[in-house]
């Protein structure tokens, strides 16, 4: 143990090292690349890579919600069906021709709410955030279903609305923008302000949270609330690039979010969050599918494929852990 | 300084019920600025539960708080620190994924910019350094995860978390309760700092040794109610005790002998790289073998891997003569070996469990039926037997561990491991955190059990009870053993000076 006089600077320094979960993500992508690479030679292509990339987008940014949701510790299992009522908000009041603004403000303050809603229950009703937001699902999808007469809304792809999810900007499609732009923003709040710091301090330890003074129902509400944002964001620019929205667009979307935070590290009991993490988990899932896809590979093995991704980034993460133990 | 004009903190008439219990009885206490004021009391006696109230946990359903002779609600532990009222508590209360600078400016961390506040890392961590330097002679890893720190620098971190608010009074509960003896001086040292800068102490321990030369005025409380108040000039650890518990307890600890028989547990040359070097020892029939040493010496570290909870990179146990191979702790379950862990609430009890399944559970092969289904009625009848034979007061068996008092945990414990037949048991710590009372109950079930031709091997931080059970004491440092004492030998002063390694 160094307990000699740490000076401030060897502190600092000490602080940028970068998680090896993350650089065995990165190799991991780089293997990828390089096997895909000699198999397709449509893969390392300008054109495949950021198709791949937009279409990760919509997990992506549920992913950075549900990162500070995971961080607390909680989970937030109904982003998927916010992306449809949102989503379905702002197109079902473009269709009668509302003007553009009010209609995403609109698809904005319906995640928002459903999201503090779900932060309502797991801190003033004490539910479990699991049931919590399970139930949220469950009625916001029914909710679909009985709103739109499981008739799809059409119709409402205004000239400016079409942008969202389909222009484009100095070469690169809106989404990714959009998708970047998120990431710097929440990144900043994650680790640049005491917001992003509470909410790892509640997932390590709310004990401690609660008597160093800080207001922990009120930080979970905000949690649940950006969570609900985020997925409103995704849902309207998911509804923009799809031209209609089905009653049951999102689904299963929520798992898909969950697994990109875990594969990129973030944990699931609180406490530890990474959002490159999760930009990269997203990145990756759509990456194995585009993989497979060019592969001439049956679509089925997708899931297997995501799914023993999962086990082995746990596991690898436990392994390395217990060895980090025993080496103290 | 005038004493009696400097009032700071006045408690009047605060009554606390918790469901089926009256925690506080109409207790009242006065704070004055800068003094040291000792809260003892056993378990269960309420300190924890005023000083709660204090620090804005709980809240009393009645009397009433006076601060600098203002009534004020102390509605939530934001709300006393404004008011200088800062707290070390009983329980480990750090964000174990945080780094010691970020525990120690959580709730309060300083920012900087205009509009959208970012935070000033930089800064706290200048502050952070130093407050070290302040009270420290050496800055400790401030900048890793507290998780990866051991016990003794998480309590300094939260005490330097507690000393870095502004404040007029600082409340340590069982400030000591996972220090070492020459830890323990150091913060004697800073209450003797915070004295002196005008800033009140309310100290709460059951080590009532610390108390001399240490506090100004000693206030008793038991069961809820306040007992009495006396100088430390006026009274000594015998009297206060019988004013804890209500009667008189003479010695300390009393030794009774044992015949001692054959050898039942050797381990010879166990070594776990960087932790604990080449260890030798042995246990043998009706012995109570102490392991003494500062926190870090490697003492838990050596009974972990005797019973196969850490790897070991070398070394034999063996057992009555036969050599074992363990690998988990259940291979040493079998083999006879009991382990009671330090820390009770992490490691030994299923705190959500009731008492019956925390009985059982190590030996649940004895109450199945046909290897699968739990015999419910043996269940009961054998947690029945051992609740009555070693005294755990609760309810019934069916009560939630958490719910009792940490002496009663312990014995739920002791209970475990007896029902699992053991040959020697080895207890960590196994009376830390416990009231005087409930001491003397384990000390005396320790001895019951070398009685009835068992071994012990004993680790433990308070000395006192090391040399007065034990009849052999290993001290160890810095990973070894590096002295072995008789019973006769052993003296607070010459332990003091191997475990510190002093010899050298």
């Amino acid at each position: 143990m160094n307990n000699s006089n740490t000076t401030a600077l060897e502190a600092t320094i000490k602080k940028n090292k970068i998680d090896r979960q993350l650089i065995g993500l990165v190799i991991f992508v780089a293997a990828i690349m390089v096997i895909m690479s000699i198999l397709s030679p449509s893969f390392l292509t300008a054109s495949n890579l950021t198709n791949v990339l937009r279409q990760s987008v919509f997990i992506m940014l549920l992913g950075f919600g549900m990162t500070f949701v995971l961080t607390t510790g909680g989970i937030d299992l109904s982003v998927g069906v916010v992306m449809a009522l949102s989503g379905g908000m702002t197109g079902w009041l473009l269709s009668f021709n509302v003007n553009i603004v009010p209609a995403l403000i609109a698809g904005f303050a319906m995640g928002t709410l459903v999201g503090a809603g779900n932060g309502l229950m797991v801190t003033k009703l004490r539910i479990t955030p699991f049931i919590a937001t399970l139930a949220t699902m469950s009625i916001g999808r029914g909710v679909m279903y009985v709103w739109t007469n499981s008739i799809p809304f059409r119709n409402y792809m205004v000239g400016g609305f079409r942008f969202l999810g389909q222009g484009n900007v100095l070469g690169l499609q809106f989404p990714i923008i959009v998708a970047i732009i998120a990431f710097i923003v929440l990144q900043f709040v994650f680790r640049k302000t005491r917001f992003g710091r509470h909410v790892t301090a509640f997932g390590s330890n709310n004990e401690s949270a609660k008597i160093s003074g800080i207001n922990t129902d009120r930080l979970q509400i905000k949690v649940y609330a950006l969570s609900g944002f985020m997925a409103a964001l995704s849902g309207i620019i998911l509804a923009s690039r799809l031209e209609t929205v089905h009653p049951e667009m999102g689904k299963g979307y929520e798992l898909d979010a969950i697994a990109a935070a875990i594969i990129g590290g973030t944990s699931l009991t609180g406490g530890k969050g990474s959002l490159i993490g999760t930009a990269l988990g997203a990145f990756i899932i759509y990456l194995i599918s585009n993989a497979i896809n060019l592969l001439n590979v049956d679509p089925d093995w997708e899931t297997i494929v995501k799914g023993i991704l999962i086990l082995v980034v746990v596991g690898v993460e436990f392994l390395s852990h217990s060895a980090n133990k025993r080496k103290l | 300084m005038s004493q009696n004009s400097n009032v700071f903190v006045e408690m009047n008439g605060i009554t606390k019920i918790f469901p089926g219990v009256k925690a506080l009885d109409d207790v009242s206490l006065t704070v004055r600025r800068g003094e040291v004021l000792a809260l003892v009391g056993e378990n269960g006696a309420g300190k924890s539960t005023l000083m709660k109230i204090l620090s804005g946990l709980y809240h009393p359903d009645e009397g009433e708080i006076k601060i600098d002779g203002k009534a004020v609600h102390i509605t939530d532990p934001k709300r006393a620190q404004e008011l200088g009222i800062s707290t070390i508590f009983q329980e480990p209360s750090l964000a174990p994924h945080l780094t010691a600078v970020q525990n120690i400016y959580l709730g309060r961390e300083l920012t900087r910019g205009k509009g959208i506040r970012t935070l000033d890392e930089k800064r706290m961590l200048q502050e952070t350094q130093d407050l070290y330097s302040k009270f420290f002679s050496t800055l400790g890893d401030v900048q890793v995860p507290v998780s990866e720190l051991g016990a003794l620098k998480n309590r300094v971190i939260e005490i330097v978390k507690a000393l870095s608010i502004q404040c007029s009074l600082v409340i340590m509960d069982e400030p000591t309760a996972a220090l070492a003896e020459h830890e323990r001086e150091v913060l004697f040292d800073f209450v003797k700092m915070l004295k002196e800068q005008n800033i009140a102490v309310i100290y709460i321990t059951h080590h009532l040794r610390e108390l001399f030369g240490l506090v100004d005025r000693i206030v008793v409380m038991r069961d809820g109610q306040y007992v009495a108040e006396v100088t430390s000039e006026e009274t000594d650890v015998d009297d206060l005790v019988s004013k804890m518990v209500g009667r008189q307890i003479t010695n300390y600890v009393v030794k009774e002998t044992v015949p001692i028989g054959e050898e039942i547990l050797n381990v010879t040359n166990l070594t776990r790289k960087g932790v604990i070097e080449d260890i030798a020892l042995h246990v043998r029939k009706g012995e109570i073998v102490g392991l003494a040493g500062l926190a870090g010496a490697g003492r838990t570290e050596t009974v972990r891997a005797i019973v196969g909870a850490d790897p070991i990179d070398s070394g034999e146990v063996v057992m009555e003569g036969k050599k074992l191979h363990i690998k988990t702790p259940q291979d040493a379950i079998d083999a006879g070996i009991g382990m009671l862990p330090e820390n009770r609430k992490l490691q030994g009890a299923l705190i959500d469990m009731d008492v019956k399944d925390n009985i059982t559970l190590a030996n649940l092969d004895e109450v199945l039926a046909g290897n699968f289904v739990l015999k419910k009625p043996k269940e009961d009848k054998i947690a029945k037997e051992y609740v009555e034979r070693l005294g755990v007061k609760t309810p019934s068996i069916f009560q939630k561990v958490r719910s009792l008092s940490g002496g009663n945990q312990q014995k739920v414990i002791l209970a475990k491991w007896l029902f699992t037949n053991p040959k020697v048991l080895i207890f960590d710590e196994p009376t830390q955190g416990i009231d005087i009372g409930a001491k003397h109950e384990i000390y005396n079930l320790i001895a019951d059990f070398v009685k009835n031709g068992g071994g012990i091997l004993l680790v433990s931080s308070e000395l006192p009870e090391l040399m007065g059970l034990a009849d052999r004491i290993y001290v160890m440092h810095e990973g070894r053993i590096v002295h072995e004492f008789t019973h006769e030998e052993a003296t607070e002063e010459n332990i003091t000076l191997y475990a510190s390694g002093g010899h050298e």
